[in-house]
């Protein structure tokens, strides 16, 4: 999501399906190295999208562009990344961390097949 | 046995002490503050004119405080000692202890008293595998007088503060201070020890408790509301009256070890089940499930976090490292150093076979006590995510039944709760090959398909796979049946092994099997009969193997002790085959036990027999409390009393045996609203009798 974002500016127009979101229906906010990245909306589908802003129940607030990325593609578990003090919760942190576990599952910010940021 | 060792708690917080309230940690001792499975003090020792108070005798009747008088004495004489030390303790971030120093002598007298203090935060298998830091440890006394002792490696940061209501001189060995008393006079200082987890922020964790303590300004405030909680806590559950008085303190007992073993994190909504003191504080999928299992009548709000929390972890990528497959629920989460830097798979590890089917079995239980369909129903997906590991990852081979091989280097070899290396052995004593399908494994997925199918009929509405779980569960049954029953023996066999033979030594699993209904009805009264033969009943409880198999050892953790959680299950498997005086002379024995371990069941204990001691023997490295030890009495209770409910009504059909005249059980909560259970004892075990 984010990490082809910052650099490139087009993150926040990519939208599509987060299979593992199914189910929730909210915003969170997003940060990363300690500036928001932006508000991710989840509808009930497991449709996501980046909106400017909206109520957000939690807050992922990720050290890096590099950490974020290697939590999109599942390669760095939620837990060890907390435990690690590279990612922090805010606000209602089961739902973060659902949200972290849900993007691990696919997203239309990392390519299925490269594991490469949409 | 009278423990060296005080042990304080607050769900995955704790102080393990000796009597004096002394904490040195050593490779033998493993007395420390935990939190978070990360030793934050590992050295606490009181000296006074640098001599150690002796000690006049420890209070710890409530699970988060203790209180430990001592007296300044030289060598072992306490005659004439004019010098008293009170320390009185509790466990909140970290722990809070009020120092009370009083002069009884008619002069006055000059004082060093001092606090050693230091912190290796050592990680929970550090401890126990005795593993060396790999960080940089650090301390300093800050210009406010606090004494901060801290670790760090990479980003991993700990910090223990010590900040003391009194001032002190604050060195690198700890806190000083230098008084003097008047005749008959009292000097105290509150001591406050606490546990940081993310130095330099606040984080979500810091933030709810300083909500917290906004709203309790002072410490005895803190401990008023932890009292508060558990008073709220036993007068939610249903009250126990019993003409055995001993099973009242039993019952007591169990509800405030509950209280006691409530895990929060801040990334759960709500509190679960930690699995046992010291080493379990944590959560544990199988442990938990069944601990919340247990405890459904009496405490129904453990299951509904128990659900929630483990339904966030299940898993949704293959991973050989954790053991995970998507849909698995997880078998532990860890939080400590190991854990975050990946040595260690516990983020959560998900090497159990038997999560997955309890964590369905649970959620059908639940619905029925609770009438919460909301909760299941957000749970569908989940629910079917589990039903699918079960077909696809938990048979790795298709036969049907589920098997489990660790695929990690730090995996478990045995994936079921027998999980020792030594448990699943042949009957002369060979250890069986992988993979292994244990009985009641399949006994579990049998149930939780069963259960699926109700809910999928009546909640989710799904008749088509209501259906196809029914027939799935049907044939499932009828297999096994054949596959894993041993003519000879008269029992199942324990499992299969790697080459489908039978895994044929006699043990308690078969008791589970009972719980599980896979068991036809005519092998169900053979294995009621060899449970409770004197090979596998030791007159305290069902043995996990039986006297006479190769691998038979009374001490052997699980191939001879006698685990409680396992006999409650057992118990209440007995009732479910119509087996009533079974089921009340299995309970009542295992209650007696109770009674002699007072009042509070341990992990296990040996497997002599009755007839040899007039106690029962401990098992040396038993947890104590443990939380399905905890929550046996609970289903044994159930079982006494025969409480079922078919989710409209609640069905109450005692089975007590002669020693118990009569036991009232006053409302119990569901979606029947309040209702008392009664059942007294006749000549023979009770018939049915209608709901109070």
């Amino acid at each position: 999501m984010v990490a082809a974002s910052a650099s490139e500016g087009r993150w926040a127009s990519v939208s599509g399906r987060a299979p593992g979101l199914a189910g929730l229906s909210c915003h969170v906010e997003f940060y990363v190295a300690n500036a928001l990245a932006g508000v991710l909306r989840i509808e009930e589908s497991g449709h996501v999208r980046i909106v400017d802003e909206g109520r957000a129940a939690a807050l992922i607030a990720v050290d890096s562009h590099e950490t974020l990325v290697r939590l999109l593609r599942g390669d760095l578990p939620p837990i060890v990344a907390h435990l690690q003090g590279l990612v922090r919760f805010e606000g209602d942190a089961d739902l973060a961390l659902r949200v972290l576990f849900g993007l691990q599952e696919g997203s239309p910010w990392i390519e299925p097949e490269t594991g490469r940021p949409s | 046995m009278i423990s060296d060792t005080i042990s304080i708690l607050d769900g995955n917080k704790f102080v393990v002490s000796n009597r004096e309230g002394d904490i040195e940690a050593t490779p033998t001792d493993n007395h420390g503050l935990f939190l978070n499975d990360t030793r934050f003090l590992s050295r606490w020792v009181l000296t006074v004119n640098g001599m150690r108070p002796k000690l006049l005798s420890v209070d710890d009747t409530a699970y988060f405080a203790a209180q430990h008088f001592l007296a300044l004495a030289t060598g072992t004489v306490y005659v004439d000692s004019h010098l008293t030390v009170v320390r009185r303790r509790f466990v909140n971030g970290g722990f809070h202890e009020e120092l009370v120093v009083a002069n009884h002598d008619q002069e006055p007298i000059e004082l060093d008293v001092r606090i050693e203090a230091d912190a290796d935060f050592a990680d929970l298998f550090e401890v126990k595998d005795k593993l060396n830091k790999k960080g940089e440890l650090y301390r300093r006394a800050e210009a406010d007088g606090t004494l901060t002792l801290g670790y760090r490696r990479d980003r991993y940061c700990r910090e223990t503060q010590v900040v003391s209501s009194k001032p002190a001189q604050v060195g690198d060995g700890g806190l000083s201070f230098h008084i003097r008393l008047e005749p008959q006079a009292e000097w105290t200082t509150s001591l406050d020890v606490r546990a940081v987890t993310d130095p330099g922020q606040t984080n979500i964790d810091d933030r709810n408790r300083l909500k917290e303590a906004s709203l309790l300004e002072t410490d005895d405030e803190t401990a008023r509301a932890m009292t508060g909680d558990l008073r709220a806590w036993i007068k939610d559950a249903p009250r126990l009256s019993c003409s055995w008085e001993s099973l009242e303190h039993t019952y007591r007992r169990s509800l405030i070890d509950l209280a006691a073993l409530r895990f929060r994190s801040g990334i759960f909504p709500g509190a679960l089940p930690a699995a046992g003191l010291p080493w379990f504080m944590t959560v544990f999928g199988r442990d938990s499930l069944l601990t919340s299992f247990q405890a459904l009548p009496f405490a129904p709000e453990l299951a509904a976090t128990t659900l929630n929390s483990l339904s966030l972890l299940q898993a949704r990528r293959d991973d050989p490292f954790r053991d995970a497959e998507p849909g698995k629920i997880p078998h532990e989460l860890r939080f400590g150093e190991m854990t975050a830097f990946e040595e260690t798979p516990h983020s959560p590890y998900y090497g159990t076979a038997d999560a997955t089917p309890l964590f369905l079995i649970l959620l059908e239980e639940y619905e029925r006590w609770t009438g919460d369909r909301k909760l299941v129903r957000r749970l569908e997906r989940n629910a079917r995510a589990a039903v699918d590991w079960i077909d696809r990852y938990g048979d790795r081979d298709g036969d049907g039944y589920i098997e489990y091989q660790t695929r990690s280097s730090n995996g478990l070899g045995n994936q079921c709760w027998k999980d020792s290396g030594d448990s699943i052995a042949y009957a002369d004593g060979r250890i069986a090959s992988l993979p292994r399908a244990t009985c009641e494994l399949q006994g579990y997925a049998y149930d939780a398909k069963r259960r699926m199918a109700r809910l999928a009929r009546e909640v989710w509405d799904d008749p088509t796979w209501a259906k196809e779980l029914d027939s799935q569960a049907a044939h499932l049954k009828r297999r096994f049946n054949q596959d894993f029953w041993m003519p000879e023996r008269r029992a199942f066999a324990l499992g299969l092994d790697g080459e489908k033979r039978q895994i044929d030594s006699l043990t308690s699993n078969i008791g589970h099997l009972l719980w599980s209904g896979i068991a036809d009805k005519d092998k169900a009264e053979h294995c009621a009969r060899r449970l409770m033969g004197d090979a596998l009943f030791s007159g305290w409880g069902v043995r996990t193997m039986a006297v006479g198999e190769g691998s038979y050892n009374p001490i052997g953790y699980h191939v001879g002790t006698v685990w409680p959680h396992d006999n409650s299950f057992i118990a209440w498997g007995l009732r479910r085959y119509g087996f009533r005086e079974e089921a009340a002379q299995l309970s009542f024995a295992m209650l007696e036990a109770a009674e002699l371990f007072h009042n509070r069941l341990p992990e296990a204990f040996a497997g002599y027999a009755r007839s040899t001691t007039k106690y029962p023997v401990e098992y040396p490295t038993a947890c104590s409390p443990q939380a399905w030890a905890t929550g046996a009495p609970l289903l044994l209770l159930r079982a006494l009393l025969g409480l079922e409910t078919d989710g409209r009504h609640l069905f109450v059909d005692p089975a007590l045996p002669e020693q118990i005249a009569q036991l009232t059980l006053l409302d119990i909560s569901g979606p029947w609203g309040r209702i008392d259970a009664f059942g007294r004892a006749r000549a023979a075990v009770d018939a049915p009798s209608a709901a109070g």
